[in-house]
């Protein structure tokens, strides 16, 4: 029973060009319009700063050593460097930690005063590589470079034990990059549609072409068909979901950064309270029609200001508090948080309390308000 | 055995009496029709017999069950044909028989009731592809895939061409054929008369006569009818002095004389258009049907 319902509601959904391409080709055409935007060229062309603390040998040394990956050895092709278009500065600790924080740059050496006296007196030193995080792609490659420099610098003061060593600190800037915060947002645009698109249209069509009333008449339990109905809808957005981070991942190189097992849950619980929404504006829609106008209504102001393709800070204040309303905007900051490590705007507890107060009550006013029968 | 019990069934929808006391059994093996015109009350009588709607007043046993009761029991042994009913658009016809037939605990195999409604040719046809008669033999067989005691089919070939209806009547008699007991609905009264072992004729609500139609033609006239159309309109009073005549009736510029003398009659309504000088359209002369019953009844004709 369940399997023929689940499998007829996938046909359903798998045969109707419309839904697939709503469902799956509109978040990637977004994905390759943005990732265009954004979207740069095969060289590293990141800046990175340099605080030289160290009056000794060693640290003038090292940091020679790293401003000098831009220079392309003799007899080899500049174009084949990837480091020949960073750029490098030097400055103090305070004014570069700050430039990195505001993301102007994307990875910090620190080489602390000092470093040169210790080594000399033979007590281990090291240096520190602070890297944005959020350059997914930048961030482990220079991390390894710099270390590959720290061993050679190290090996050349002694042949004996490292002395000299690097440590990594993991910095997330303001500014990420626009394709990283776009694959969250989509993933949440996609899930929203889901459940107005795809929950409330099919369930206000089967009402008014009297399908439930059909189902109505054999012993079909009703609860039966509400699981396989949302069930169906769990997979689409489990499908949504792969792809997108697929897409995000080949083509942008947009990594998840959070666990898989957090991610999921998130996502299971967006799903649900979106397809709840859903059920809600099919309680009370009517006609197509007016389920039509409903869902656009409610998908529109959300799409926009919720966070989805430009942060909710930027916002003036009076339309924060609205926002703070939109359940997509929880959302899509927990996505963004599980995801890529975007500073967060709610704690993750917020998150989860407002989309599951969402998911309870819509539940609630949908079992009240639902009619099985057009009239 | 009584298949179908209803004692004094009634349906208010605000000040409307949608269905205003109905009573009638249907035996077992019965092919059963109601006949009337749209909004009589037949689809709500019938939506009530099979659970799907709450009586306000009255009883309804099915197979001995009270359906006001407990309506599941009764599910797995009624075969339904809704009035309207569009099904997933995408699917075939036999992914459409085959998800029904797992809602119930005992089927007939999948392409045998696909072939009781000779849609054989069909099977791999999403539904929204089928014809009108062709999705109204899909719903039959899809009423049909728990092999039930009792189908209904309320208004089964309400717009179907002459052809598709034919089709239609064809399964109806193999259905009675096979001993199934048919609760059906209809406004055409050809359809009733052919069909149906008994008919119960239905008005605002109210069964208005109920037995073999028949027997009901016989009951209410011993009379042949003379229908013609005319332009400058025969007056009534001068039609009804002719010799033979019993009643006359107009509705809709027709003008229907019933006779027991068919000979006089006409003779005389020839003599008198002679003399009015005036043309008479579509002059027939035919048996008394369930129309005239009807119209006898309640001075209208049924698919007003």
């Amino acid at each position: 029973m369940f399997v023929q319902l689940y499998l007829s509601q996938w046909r359903e959904f798998a045969r109707d060009r419309m839904a697939l391409f709503f469902t799956i080709l509109f978040p990637l055409i977004f994905i390759s319009i943005f990732g265009l935007l954004y979207g740069g060229g095969s060289k590293f062309d990141e800046k990175v700063g340099i605080v030289l603390e160290d009056q000794g040998p060693i640290g003038p040394q090292l940091a020679s050593a790293i401003e000098g990956l831009t220079q392309t050895p003799e007899g080899q092709d500049a174009d084949k460097n990837v480091f020949s278009d960073m750029k490098f500065s030097r400055g103090n600790a305070s004014d570069l930690e700050s430039q990195l924080q505001k993301g102007d740059l994307q990875a910090l050496v620190i080489i602390p005063a000092g470093l040169s006296e210790s080594i000399t007196s033979g007590q281990p030193a090291s240096v520190t590589v602070k890297v944005d995080q959020s350059s997914q792609v930048f961030a482990p490659f220079f991390q390894g470079v710099v270390d590959s420099i720290v061993q050679k610098v190290d090996q050349g003061i002694t042949q004996s034990k490292p002395m000299l060593t690097m440590q990594v600190q993991s910095v997330l800037s303001s500014q990420i990059r626009g394709i990283d915060l776009l694959i969250p947002g989509i993933l949440a645009m996609s899930i929203m549609q889901l459940g107005l698109f795809a929950t409330a249209q099919p369930m206000i069509a089967m009402r008014t072409q009297g399908v439930l009333k059909r189902f109505n008449a054999t012993p079909l339990p009703r609860w039966m068909l509400l699981v396989s109905y949302v069930a169906m809808r769990l997979t689409i957005g489990l499908l949504q979901t792969i792809i997108i981070i697929a897409v995000g991942k080949l083509m942008f190189d947009v990594a998840i950064l959070g666990s898989i097992v957090a991610l999921l849950g998130w996502l299971l619980l967006s799903i649900l309270m979106f397809i709840a929404i859903g059920f809600f504006v099919a309680a009370i829609a009517k006609t197509e029609e007016s389920g039509n106008a409903i869902t656009q209504l409610i998908n529109f102001p959300m799409l926009f200001l919720s966070g989805v393709f430009f942060p909710v800070t930027g916002l003036p204040d009076w339309l924060q508090v609205v926002v703070k309303a939109f359940p997509l905007t929880y959302t899509v900051d927990s996505l963004k948080q599980v995801m890529i490590n975007a500073p967060p705007i709610n704690t993750p507890m917020i998150n989860f309390v407002v989309q599951l107060g969402w998911l309870v009550v819509m539940t609630v006013l949908s079992i009240r308000f639902f009619k099985w029968e057009a009239r | 055995m009584t298949a179908i019990q209803v004692e004094n069934l009634v349906k208010i929808y605000g000040p409307l009496r949608a269905v205003d006391g109905i009573s009638f059994d249907v035996a077992k093996g019965e092919v059963f029709g109601m006949l009337g015109p749209n909004g009589a009350g037949k689809s709500t009588t019938t939506e009530m017999i099979e659970g799907l709607r709450k009586p306000d007043g009255g009883s309804i046993h099915v197979l001995g069950h009270d359906v006001l009761k407990n309506v599941e029991p009764i599910k797995q042994r009624i075969g339904i044909q809704l009035q309207t009913t569009s099904l997933f658009q995408k699917l075939t016809t036999r992914e459409l028989v085959k998800l029904f037939a797992s809602f119930y605990k005992n089927t007939l195999p999948v392409d045998e009731v696909i072939g009781l409604v000779n849609l054989e040719e069909k099977v791999n046809t999403a539904s929204k592809d089928l014809s009108g008669g062709q999705r109204q033999r899909l719903a039959v067989a899809i009423a049909l895939i728990n092999d039930p005691d009792i189908i209904f089919l309320d208004e089964p070939t309400t717009g179907l061409d002459p052809q598709a209806r034919r089709s239609m009547w064809d399964v109806v008699s193999n259905l009675q054929k096979r001993g199934k007991t048919v609760f059906l609905t209809t406004h055409y009264m050809e359809e009733a008369e052919r069909l149906c072992d008994r008919v119960a004729v239905v008005d605002h609500g109210k069964i208005i006569a109920l037995g073999k139609p028949q027997a009901l033609i016989h009951d209410n006239f011993d009379e042949t009818a003379l229908e013609f159309s005319n332009d400058e309109q025969l007056p009534e009073s001068l039609l009804a002095t002719l010799p033979g005549v019993e009643r006359v009736q107009n509705e809709n510029g027709i003008t229907t004389i019933y006779s027991k003398g068919v000979a006089r009659t006409t003779n005389a309504l020839m003599a008198l258009v002679e003399q009015q000088q005036t043309e008479l359209r579509g002059f027939t002369i035919r048996a008394a049907t369930l129309e005239d019953v009807f119209l006898k009844l309640t001075g209208r004709r049924i698919r007003d």
